[in-house]
């Protein structure tokens, strides 16, 4: 009886897992879109533009597990289709019960994230009065400068750099108009042994749905704007390896739907959203998201050199 | 009188000024040419930014105003400065954006 639930259950999440894909496929084909806060848009930038965000990320999970990444981002526009962006935790702390203490004991592991280098090729944009469609594919290697041994009792999951080299690849289709913005990214992240662990590989399918609340008509000169944005965000981990077997508790399905709000000026933004979980698959002994927020604070600048 | 004006292009500029006269005439420079330009794409104010940095770039510009409901760049430039279009053209493109018409007038407001 209880293989016949789980089985219904395992069904029932295979299907909308895959309509999450399909819904996110649809979206990159269909529905060509403004600047995502929780996944990487495709939105115009300047050659020569350097934007600065701070993302700070704070997550709960049970058996006490908590996670605060406070990813730091630059960016710059080398070219006006070629777009650069390096990534790091700075920092990034976990923590969690633990288990082998009956819970009674937390173990935390603070440091300096790993270091994350995008480049991001606009292949398409169509243009018009106060509408884009772009399409950009990105590739991406992860290095491991982070700290993989912040705290030498705490797992290694635990540890704010994960000691992996790692790549990406992954395609963004944005539509934009003055009013709205939708967007949908597919990625996959591949990571390599290192320092006798491997981490899991990643696919990742997001998508979001922005929609400008304010002003209901811009005014020449008069450009600030605020949004309520709605993205979501659904990811399939691989198992954890560790010397040379698969580690307990790793690997995972889980499906975000993140509510939030955005305000925009031509030189600044701020948004925040909430993580909230629709769905989750962890192996047994694995912590379950329970609930996050993300901020966003972006800063634009400007310089003539680029290429 | 405005210079470059022919076919569907007048038409786009004489539809997209009528929508807004007066705030245009108002933005009008003291002194100096005036260029609107017609950009495709913008759709947001954080990605505007790389796009008036852009034109600011361009030697003599002294201000840069943007219409966004109608894509129309405004460009103000100092007195007995000017550029060509082809200049303008080319920060809006490294700006990642699409040029579209460009049309001149005098600070008077008048065209040449």
């Amino acid at each position: 009886m209880t293989g016949t639930l789980s089985g219904r259950f395992s069904a029932w999440n295979c299907r909308l897992a895959g309509l999450v894909v399909w819904l996110c496929i649809f979206l990159a084909l269909a529905i060509p879109a403004r600047a995502q806060v929780t996944f990487p848009g495709a939105e115009p930038i300047a050659g020569g533009q350097v934007a600065v965000r701070l993302q700070p990320m704070l997550t709960e999970s049970t058996m006490g597990g908590q996670s605060y990444d406070g990813r730091t981002i630059l960016q710059f526009g080398a070219t006006p289709l070629l777009f650069l962006q390096a990534e790091t935790g700075l920092p990034n702390s976990n923590s969690i019960n633990d288990p082998a203490t009956g819970g009674s004991r937390s173990q935390t592991a603070t440091g300096i994230g790993d270091t994350t280098l995008v480049a991001r090729y606009t292949v398409y944009h169509q243009d018009g009065i106060g509408t884009s469609f772009r399409i950009a594919p990105l590739v991406g290697v992860t290095t491991p400068t982070g700290m993989d041994d912040a705290n030498g009792q705490a797992a290694r999951a635990l540890q704010p750099g994960t000691g992996n080299w790692g790549t990406r690849g992954g395609l963004v289709v944005q539509y934009l108009t003055l009013d709205t913005t939708t967007a949908a990214e597919i990625e996959y992240r591949a990571n390599f042994p290192g320092a006798g662990y491997q981490f899991g590989n990643t696919f990742v399918a997001n998508a979001g749905f922005h929609y400008k609340l304010w002003p209901s008509h811009f005014a020449p000169g008069k450009i600030d704007q605020f949004d309520l944005a709605l993205e979501t965000n659904y990811s399939i981990a691989g198992r954890d390896l560790g010397g040379g077997r698969t580690v307990p508790g790793t690997g995972r399905t889980l499906w975000l739907i993140d509510p939030g709000v955005m305000f925009m000026t031509p030189r600044w933004a701020i948004a925040a959203l909430a993580l909230l979980p629709i769905d989750e698959q962890v192996p047994h002994g694995g912590a379950r998201f329970r609930y996050g927020a993300e901020m966003a604070f972006r800063f634009n600048f400007y310089t003539p050199h680029h290429f | 009188m405005i210079l470059n004006i022919c076919g569907f292009r007048a038409v786009c500029i004489a539809v997209a000024l009528s929508a807004a006269p007066a705030t245009h005439a108002a933005l009008a420079g003291k002194g100096g040419r005036e260029a609107l330009a017609i950009v495709k794409g913008v759709t947001a104010p954080f990605s505007l930014y790389g796009l008036t940095e852009s034109l600011r770039q361009i030697p003599g510009v002294d201000r840069v105003v943007f219409d966004m409901e109608h894509g129309i760049a405004d460009i103000t430039f100092k007195p007995g400065a000017s550029a060509t279009e082809a200049q303008i053209r080319q920060a809006i493109g490294n700006a990642s954006f699409t040029p579209g018409k460009i049309s001149w007038k005098s600070a008077a407001g008048g065209g040449q």
